[in-house]
């Protein structure tokens, strides 16, 4: 069992055998959401399947844009686990090997602080990731916007994963191309 | 007597304070009843003159598109141009004062026609039961 620190000195257990962290969570352990926000999250308990849940979700994002592509796999259901995203490949391993094109190198697993969410809503299977992010207007200026991640799971692994692109506003063809010039099977259709 | 899965799940929730089949109170779960009608009756079908049954006077939009509050909201969502075409629900459920709606929607490649399927989120914060703040993932040029 891999032992990671995650934000302001908290200490999360994760990966490897994921299905045991709820049975070492005692009742009573404090909330370990790794959520920077200004909103009044007050209202918001956690379970401690819903804490792993999250941890291996956050893990996973930050897993994934880092190149740490042996943790995702650790944190996913083969085979059957779906991406949903119309420009990625529909699996987790196509997504990986899609990213290996960009990051050839692992990076600091935890150095990317724009991957700290301001929002984090779970229930028995899913979990939603909320960001606060700043995005380009027509005008060149930033404007506050919101990027999102939804994570199904089962048996305390990732299954399912959305989120929001679409091939209007962020179309991004050079993601189809590489499928198909990979000769996968695991393309979105064009 | 033999009490079915659906038969028990109903008897818990008439305990009142206990959990659902989707591990919500059923505080949240009204929570969640609220938000869906709110986005059916306000957003999706546009009769914004229910906005004040479902929000709250001081309400605060995170859409890039609306600016003004509840008055904003009103003023963008009139406009049947602005209105979100049908969609799927693939999840929604209620935590503490939130809700989160997730939606697949149906869209066609702009070069290729291709049908695909995308995701979009609607989450808001409740409060003495109205609908107190929204975020989505909208930004500015979108249009859905």
């Amino acid at each position: 069992m891999n032992i990671l620190r995650l934000f302001g000195g908290l200490t999360v257990s994760a990966v490897v055998g994921p299905m045991l962290l709820a049975q070492q969570h005692p009742s009573n352990v404090p909330p370990i959401i790794p959520m920077v926000t200004t909103y009044d999250v007050s209202s918001l308990k956690y379970t401690p399947r819903q804490q792993d849940h999250i941890a291996i979700g956050d893990l996973f994002f930050r897993a994934l844009h880092s190149g740490h592509f042996e943790i995702v796999t650790n944190l996913i259901e083969p085979p059957d686990a779906v991406n949903h995203n119309p420009n990625d490949p529909k699996t987790p391993p196509g997504l990986m090997a899609l990213l290996q094109t960009r990051i050839p190198e692992p990076k600091a697993l935890f150095a990317e602080q724009d991957q700290i969410p301001s929002l984090v809503l779970a229930n028995d299977n899913f979990v939603v990731f909320m960001w606060d992010q700043k995005a380009m207007g027509a005008d060149g200026k930033e404007y506050p916007a919101n990027r999102f991640e939804l994570m199904r799971f089962k048996d305390g692994k990732i299954v399912e994963h959305w989120d929001v692109a679409n091939r209007r506003e962020n179309a991004q063809e050079w993601k189809l191309d590489w499928c198909e010039k990979a000769g996968r099977k695991d393309c979105p259709a064009r | 007597m033999k009490l079915t899965r659906v038969g028990l799940a109903g008897m818990v929730l008439l305990a009142g304070g206990c959990a659902n089949l989707f591990g919500e109170s059923a505080q949240e779960t009204k929570n969640r009843e609220l938000a869906l009608s709110w986005y059916r009756d306000t957003i999706a079908l546009g009769h914004v003159d229910q906005a004040s049954k479902y929000m709250a006077d001081d309400y605060i939009e995170h859409d890039p598109r609306i600016s003004g509050g509840k008055a904003g909201f009103v003023r963008y969502y009139q406009n049947a141009s602005s209105r979100p075409a049908e969609a799927a629900e693939i999840t929604s459920f209620g935590q503490g004062d939130y809700v989160v709606i997730v939606w697949s929607r149906d869209d066609k490649d702009p070069k290729t026609s291709t049908p695909y399927k995308y995701t979009t989120y609607d989450v808001v914060r409740i409060k003495n039961g109205k609908i107190q703040e929204h975020w989505n993932n909208a930004k500015q040029n979108t249009k859905w």
